[in-house]
C-alpha cells in the first residue's frame, strides 16, 4: 500500500511529516529490531536499543548521504552503532555474542533473497564460506565493538593471531564485494 | 608527523579502522596518513562498506506490541511545532519533489489522496521552479491549496552554503517572512507553514545573510497537467 521509495521516506522524514515518520518506522522496525536483538540478546534492552537508533535516524535524516549507501544500510549502521554503545555502557557485553553472523538458514528469506543486490549475495556467499575462527572474530568486532586485544581475550588466543583473523576475514569479503568489478547499483561512486 | 605510517602500514590496519575497533597511537598514526593519501582513502572507504553491509545480512525479528507507537512518540516529543502543521499530503510532496519532476508530484499525490481524502486537492497543487536572476533552476517549490497553508521546497544544491530565508506574498507588495533554513554540503528539502499574511501565496522569494535576493518564484497553478500525469 505504501509504494514511496525509502529515499523520498527519508525525506519526508527530514521535513517532519508526521505520515512518513510512521511509514518509516512500519518499513524499518522489523530490520532494525532483529538487528538490535541480535546484538543485544535481550529483549527490552534491544526495543531501547531500536528505538533510540530510529529517533537518531530522525535526528539526522537531512544528513543522509545516498553516494554513501543505501538508506536500509545507513540505518542499520546507526542501529550497530547505537548498540556498540549501549554494550559499552551496560554492564556487561553478553558471554556469547547473539549478534554471531548469520548461517545461511537465517536472514531475510527467499522471496526477500529475489530483491537482495547482488553484492549482498556475494557478501552472504563469501560469509558462508569463511574459517570459523575468522567468522567469530570478525562477529566479535563487528557486532560488539571488541579490539583485537579484547577478541583475542573472549575466545584465549594472542592479539597478534586475534588481530590476524579479523583482517583476513575482511580481506576475503572485501574481495567478495570486488568481484564482478560491481560496487552494486545502489548508485555508490 | 615524520613517525605517519606508510600505505603498506596504514592498509594493514584499515580493516580495523573500517570496523572502528582501532585505538589509541595506531589509529592516530594511520589517520595521519590517511589525511594525506587518496588510495589508502579509498581502500578504507571500500572496507567501510563491507562493514556497513553486515548488518543487513541480520534476520529480522518481530518488535514487541506497541513497538511502532511508543518509537513515535519518543521521535514526537522532539518534535519542532510548526512540523506538526504540516498535512497528510506532506510525504506525497516531499516524495514527489525528492523525484523533482511536476508530473510525478500530481501522480503521486494522486496516489497518496486516494487512500484516505477527496481527490480535490490533487487539482489544485501549485508548483514552480525557483531560479536565480539570470533564470537557473535552483529547485522547485509547491505549495496545496488545501485546509493546511504549507509550501514545500527542494533545493538542487547550487547555492551557496550559508544561512538563508524564505519570504513570500499575497497579491500585495508586502513580504512576510516564512523560514528560515541553511544550505549545507547536500541538497535540501524543507517544508514550512505560511503565515496567513502571506496566503494566497503567490511569490516566494530566497534572501541570503546579506539581503540580497538570491532566487525567486512565482506561483501558478498545474492542476490541469494533472490528469496528464
Ligand atoms: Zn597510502
Amino acid at each position: 500500500m505504501w509504494s514511496v521509495s525509502d529515499d523520498a521516506l527519508l525525506a519526508g522524514l527530514a521535513a517532519g511529516d508526521p505520515d512518513a515518520a510512521a511509514a518509516f518506522v512500519e518499513r524499518f522496525q522489523r530490520r532494525v529490531y532483529g538487528l538490535a536483538l541480535a546484538i543485544i540478546g535481550e529483549p527490552r534492552a534491544a526495543e531501547e536499543v531500536a528505538r533510540e537508533a530510529f529517533v537518531r535516524v530522525w535526528r539526522h535524516a537531512s544528513t543522509y548521504d545516498p553516494r554513501r549507501g543505501t538508506v536500509p544500510t545507513w540505518v542499520l549502521s546507526i542501529c550497530r552503532s547505537v548498540a556498540i554503545e549501549h554494550l559499552a555502557l551496560g554492564p556487561g557485553r553478553p558471554l556469547d555474542p547473539a549478534g554471531t553472523l548469520p548461517a545461511d538458514d537465517t536472514g531475510g528469506g527467499p522471496e526477500e533473497a529475489a530483491t537482495m543486490g547482488d553484492d549482498i549475495v556475494r557478501l552472504r556467499d563469501a560469509l558462508d564460506h569463511l574459517p570459523p575462527d575468522e567468522r567469530r572474530a570478525l562477529s566479535l568486532a563487528e557486532f560488539q565493538g571488541l579490539t583485537a586485544a579484547e577478541v583475542g581475550a573472549r575466545v584465549g588466543v594472542p592479539v597478534f593471531t586475534a588481530q590476524s583473523r579479523i583482517r583476513a576475514a575482511m580481506l576475503r569479503l572485501h574481495s567478495a564485494l570486488a568481484r564482478e568489478g560491481g560496487r552494486g547499483e545502489g548508485g555508490r561512486a | 608527523m615524520s613517525s605517519a605510517y606508510t600505505c603498506v602500514e596504514t592498509r594493514a590496519r584499515a580493516p580495523e579502522m573500517a570496523l572502528d575497533v582501532l585505538g589509541g597511537t595506531e589509529r592516530a598514526e594511520a589517520l595521519e596518513h590517511l589525511g594525506s593519501c587518496a588510495v589508502c582513502r579509498s581502500y578504507l572507504a571500500e572496507l567501510t562498506e563491507v562493514v556497513d553491509a553486515l548488518p543487513v545480512l541480520i534476520a529480522e525479528a518481530d518488535p514487541p506490541v506497541g513497538f511502532e507507537r511508543r518509537t513515535l512518540e519518543r521521535m514526537g516529543a522532539a518534535e519542532p511545532r510548526w512540523r506538526r502543521r504540516v498535512g497528510r499530503t506532506a510525504v506525497a510532496l516531499i516524495a514527489a519533489l525528492a523525484v523533482g519532476a511536476a508530473a510525478s508530484i500530481v501522480r503521486v499525490v494522486g496516489v497518496r489522496l486516494a487512500e484516505s481524502e477527496p481527490p480535490r486537492v490533487a487539482a489544485t497543487v501549485t508548483e514552480a521552479r525557483l531560479v536565480d536572476r539570470d533564470g537557473s533552476p535552483l529547485g522547485s517549490v509547491v505549495v496545496p491549496t488545501g485546509s493546511e497553508h504549507v509550501v514545500f521546497v527542494a533545493l538542487d544544491g547550487s547555492l551557496p552554503r550559508g544561512a538563508y530565508t524564505l519570504d513570500g506574498r499575497d497579491d500585495s507588495r508586502v513580504w512576510s517572512h516564512v523560514h528560515r533554513f541553511d544550505v549545507g554540503r547536500s541538497a535540501a528539502h524543507f517544508a514550512a507553514a505560511i503565515p496567513d499574511s502571506a496566503w494566497p501565496l503567490r511569490v516566494v522569494r530566497v534572501v541570503d545573510a546579506s539581503g540580497s535576493t538570491v532566487a525567486r518564484s512565482a506561483l501558478h497553478p498545474v492542476g490541469a497537467a494533472a490528469r496528464a500525469g
